[in-house]
């Protein structure tokens, strides 16, 4: 069992969020902050202002001409992509490495958390496209518990698949249920030390049983039918692989088909190709 | 002894025994290994939905996305490499599923009765599988001797 004492320390031992990631997250959820607001918190920071021109200009945009300025980089991607890019350059170095507590090579955790942002955010698409931008966010952020438990899991990850194998439960269940402590927990815990807004830390607590959220149901629904998606197409599987339930009610909520998924899937594939240039550029 | 990567979506044929076919990433993803031993002739590819209905235009740009478009030109292309049908041995794996109490999604076990249902049609049988369940995969195929092993998470082996 992991102590919270334990626990608090291994979240004490993460590198902080940096400031102008906070700084954006907060923005981009003012509606009276516009558009040059936000150029004009990036233009002091040079080595950030080079990355986004990089991936504006990246295949994954697909942009007809050179994009050469923050304005212009803000016109075709938007604060919801900016923001997201900022983040991703943030949690990257964390997600790259060997994870061997869940059996991810290095890398594979980040594939993980990038499949799943942009599951999540097709998923928004289709349901609420206000949702979309969020969606990545939480899609990017929904494992970072992994992080943490990665210790505690390998030695116990046998018991942890019996138990799922024997009882049904999702794999974060057998978490709590064997370690005292999910990774959807750990990572709430970790989004709340480093002042994530609640939609965002809620929806790392619930993503994997997201009728039990309190105040955001639909995006964190959203974020647990991207997570199912990510893992369906084989994004970053470890060993908890696909041991998750889709929950009942859930599509429902989301007023979503099964058969919709599939379409999705299509679409994903194609996003996710591109995406492993912004894999390298975050 | 060269590997030949197949990515998601994609199909591969390769013939002499120096070398292997393999792909990674299975979830509910289906690969198909096929394997004729006198030329040492081999194909495997990786589709990721059942069939091109859900989306014909796709399947027009990339039938290897599909179970029901894909299969049938994986035997081509080892046709055209000299594989024989009456020789062809036929391996899968993959199509893990989330668990569903209502069933509704199912996009493994979809993608497996896909490629169940032209083996039937075909007369054709599968000589081993690893399909199913809830974990991830990564499928090889040996030219040499026609072997698959099956890679699961931790580094379990099997061996098709």
């Amino acid at each position: 069992m992991i102590s919270i004492e334990e626990l608090k320390a291994r979240v004490n031992d993460l590198p902080p969020m940096p400031d102008l990631a906070l700084r954006l997250l907060e923005m981009c959820r003012d509606p009276d902050v516009a558009p040059r607001d936000i150029v004009e918190v990036i233009r002091h920071e040079p080595a950030m202002t080079m990355r986004v021109l990089r991936l504006c200009n990246s295949t994954f945009y697909g942009l007809p001409r050179k994009v050469t300025s923050l304005q212009e980089a803000m016109i075709y991607i938007g604060t919801d992509a900016l923001v997201n890019f900022v983040l991703a350059g943030h949690l990257s170095p964390m997600y790259r490495k060997r994870i061997a507590g869940y059996g991810l090579e290095p890398g594979q955790l980040w594939r993980h958390a990038v499949g799943s942002a942009i599951c999540a955010q097709r998923v928004a698409e289709g349901v609420d496209s206000a949702l979309a931008g969020s969606a990545f966010t939480c899609g990017l952020l929904h494992c970072i518990g992994k992080i943490i438990l990665n210790t505690y899991v390998g030695e116990e990850f046998q018991r942890l698949l019996l138990y799922v194998e024997q009882t049904g439960a999702a794999f974060p269940e057998a978490e709590m249920k064997i370690l005292g402590l999910s990774h959807a927990e750990a990572g709430a815990q970790i989004a709340e030390h480093w002042n994530l807004p609640d939609e965002i830390v809620e929806s790392i607590r619930f993503y994997a049983d997201p009728l039990s959220a309190p105040n955001h149901k639909k995006l964190v629904s959203i974020v647990h039918v991207g997570v199912i998606l990510s893992m369906s197409m084989g994004f970053g599987l470890g060993y908890d692989g696909l041991a998750y339930v889709l929950r009942p009610g859930v599509l429902d909520l989301l007023q979503m088909k099964a058969d919709d998924m599939f379409g999705f899937s299509i679409e994903i594939h194609d996003r996710f190709i591109h995406a492993e240039e912004l894999l390298n550029i975050a | 002894m060269a590997s030949i990567l197949v990515d998601i979506a994609g199909m591969k044929t390769a013939s002499g025994g120096a070398n292997e076919l393999a792909t990674h990433t299975l979830g509910s993803c289906v690969a198909v290994a096929v394997y004729d031993p006198v030329g040492k002739v081999g194909g495997l590819l990786h589709y990721m939905l059942p069939e091109a209905s859900l989306n014909p235009d796709k399947a027009r740009q990339n039938p290897y996305m599909f179970g029901d478009t894909g299969i049938p030109l994986l035997f081509r292309a080892v046709y055209q490499l000299g594989a024989e049908r009456e020789r062809i041995i036929v391996k899968m794996a993959g199509g893990a599923n989330v668990m569903d109490q209502s069933g509704t999604l199912n996009m493994g076990k979809r993608n497996c009765q896909a490629a169940r249902r032209i083996f039937h049609k075909n007369g054709l049988l599968v000589a081993a599988e690893l399909v199913g369940g809830v974990s991830g995969k990564t499928m090889r195929l040996r030219l040499k001797d026609g072997s698959v092993e099956v890679l699961l998470p931790g580094g379990e082996v099997r061996i098709l």
